[in-house]
């Protein structure tokens, strides 16, 4: 009860220290909002970037490709995948797949290698898609290897 | 003399929230830390990738299977004993260049492949071999920069293995490195 008694009095008698406690407090929410702020907008960067999707579907054309390649005899096969709001253009070059979007800079493209055999020709091309899907279709003969719209 | 007291208060004050911002800063890293952390950027495809080469060389009609030149047909558990011999005796970039070619210089995938027969020395051929000497130490994590760098998958195949019209049972082990 005394020591409560004691408390009180250095609160309403030590206005000095109350203001600095305060300014602490203050000082420590406003740090914790920056850091959460910065952080949302981090965040928020990341979903507006297409740098995972152009990724991935590198990654996944030239894992297929090289599927295609391993399977014996004729081969067709259509590709679908949800792309969102993106339109990307999926280009197939020698030992590579490049995805990017419509206009972009050559730094942003994503590209993946993939493993061509010599017996097998591979038709190299580039396929623009509509906004919100990609669609290609593969198809492997004997001895070659196209893709299409 | 009242001033001096005052000052004490005060720079005790601040000795005191020192600790409290550093913990405040640790917990801001920390949620910082945890948020990048569950941010995926990338797709690890290695184990996929090492399966899919795995399969061309077994499928291939310029792989390591034996290969029917009047049927055009793959035998693909059939391995062709004089073809793996000369692929093991010849350039060891040999294979790099047919059933899987990933041009002048391939940093995705290695592999070493062992043919053992009862009663016969094992038979090595190397997919990628350079890339593959270098990458063997850093699956062990006792190696810098090893255990995580580059991953190693192993397989193991029972096969036959061919030799004229001899067909004689064998197994082909894959330590493919990606």
């Amino acid at each position: 009860m005394s020591s409560k008694k004691r408390g009180l009095q250095i609160i309403f008698s030590n206005r000095r220290g109350m203001t600095n406690e305060l300014f602490f407090n203050i000082f420590e929410l406003v740090l914790a909002f920056i850091v959460i702020l910065a952080l949302f907008n981090f965040v928020n960067g990341v979903v507006k970037q297409t740098i995972f999707e152009k990724d991935y579907l590198a990654r996944d054309l030239a894992l297929l490709v090289s599927t295609l390649y391993a399977a014996p005899g004729q081969v067709t096969y259509s590709y679908n995948e949800n792309s969102k709001d993106s339109s990307f253009v999926s280009a197939f070059m020698q030992n590579k797949v490049e995805v990017y979007e419509k206009g972009e800079a050559e730094q942003s493209r994503i590209s993946y290698p993939f493993a061509e055999n010599k017996n097998i020709m591979f038709r190299y091309n580039s396929l623009e898609n509509d906004k919100g899907a990609v669609s290609i279709e593969f198809h492997k003969s004997d001895n070659s290897i196209s893709v299409t719209k | 003399m009242k001033l001096g007291k005052k000052r004490g208060v005060i720079s005790g004050e601040v000795v005191f929230m020192i600790p409290k911002l550093i913990f405040l800063t640790a917990v801001l890293f920390a949620v910082v830390i945890l948020v990048k952390l569950f941010i995926i950027t990338t797709t690890d495809i290695r184990r996929v990738e090492s399966d899919i080469l795995i399969s061309r060389l077994l499928y291939s009609p310029n792989g390591l299977s034996y290969f029917d030149n009047e049927l055009k047909r793959v035998y693909p558990a059939v391995i062709d004993l004089n073809k793996f011999k000369q692929l093991s005796a010849g350039s060891p970039n040999q294979l790099d260049n047919g059933a899987a070619a990933y041009g002048s210089d391939n940093p995705i995938i290695a592999a070493k492949i062992t043919l053992k027969q009862e009663g016969s020395k094992d038979i090595d051929v190397f997919y990628n071999k350079d890339r593959f000497d270098k990458w063997e130490p850093r699956t062990l994590s006792s190696v810098e920069g090893g255990a995580g760098s580059v991953q190693s998958f192993k397989e193991q195949r029972y096969v036959l293995a061919k030799d004229g019209d001899k067909l004689s049972p064998a197994i082909l082990d894959f330590n493919v490195i990606s």
